[in-house]
């Protein structure tokens, strides 16, 4: 699914192990992106019970992969696409739902706080978490992806299916959004920076 | 607002990990499935492939029956 030929060589260890079925192999796997795909699912969900269930999703998909993985995969990628195509499916099937409910569908913010923002150590961490969580999932993937995971564009483009100028555009918007609902929060740099690209 | 700025924010983010029973549970499910085929591999497949190739032995032995009756 993804692959290069630039793999580091502790990565590609990684990828033997998984390749031969190697239980340490995988547990190291887990280790290193459990937190990150977690994380992502959970913004993506705004549900704690349902990122869970997502997350065990993914990395079943990689167990049962693993052995017909291919040399050259870039874990991270690879993973961030299972847990993409998992959160896509999952919102397709809310949508259903809250359709044949008559509920109004959307991800309007409760009243109380979410479970995510239960976390929030801070004001600032409060207002920081409700900015990303009102962001629109298609700006608010990009935005994890890129600000959270550190991704190039490039790598977020070939995650989502989207070309790389697509993803800089929602990332735009994205960064647009959420200096405006941080107000005086947000970092007052000028955003004359060029944007970060592959 | 910047790259960089978004990243900063996003380092400000409260860290979100699942709960170790979970995260543990999770480890037992993989390791069980680890290697294994999905339904379709080792299952479906085996079961096609098996029917294919008896069907063509069967109508190999067929033609070669018929050609020398």
């Amino acid at each position: 699914m993804v692959r290069c030929t630039g793999v580091d060589p502790e990565a590609a260890a990684l990828v033997d192990g998984l390749r031969r079925g190697d239980r340490a192999a995988f547990d190291s796997v887990f280790t290193a992106y459990r937190r990150k795909l977690y994380g992502y699912l959970a913004r993506m969900t705004r549900r704690r019970d349902v990122a869970e269930d997502l997350l065990q999703e993914t990395f079943l998909r990689l167990a049962r992969h693993a052995t017909r993985l291919a040399p050259d995969t870039r874990l991270a990628p690879w993973l961030f696409t299972v847990a993409h195509r998992l959160v896509v499916s999952w919102a397709r099937a809310q949508a259903v739902r809250a359709q044949l409910a008559g509920e109004l569908c959307g991800e309007a913010a409760a009243p109380e706080r979410s479970p995510l923002e239960a976390v929030a150590d801070s004001q600032a961490q409060l207002a920081l978490e409700r900015a990303f969580g009102a962001l629109a999932p298609a700006y608010r993937e990009v935005a994890l992806l890129v600000g959270v995971e550190g991704m190039a564009p490039a790598e977020v483009a070939e995650i989502l299916g989207l070309r790389a100028d697509a993803v800089r555009q929602r990332l735009s918007r994205a960064r647009d959004q959420l200096a405006a609902e941080l107000g005086e929060l947000a970092p007052a740099r000028p955003a004359a920076k060029p944007g970060r690209t592959a | 607002m910047s790259d960089d700025d978004l990243a900063e924010l996003a380092r400000d983010l409260p860290a979100l990990d699942i709960d170790p029973t979970g995260a543990e549970r999770i480890a037992h499910r993989a390791h069980a499935a680890l290697g294994r085929r999905g339904l379709v591999q080792a299952v479906i497949e085996p079961v096609l492939v098996s029917a294919a190739a008896t069907g063509v032995v069967a109508w190999t032995v067929l033609e070669i029956l018929a050609v020398l009756r």
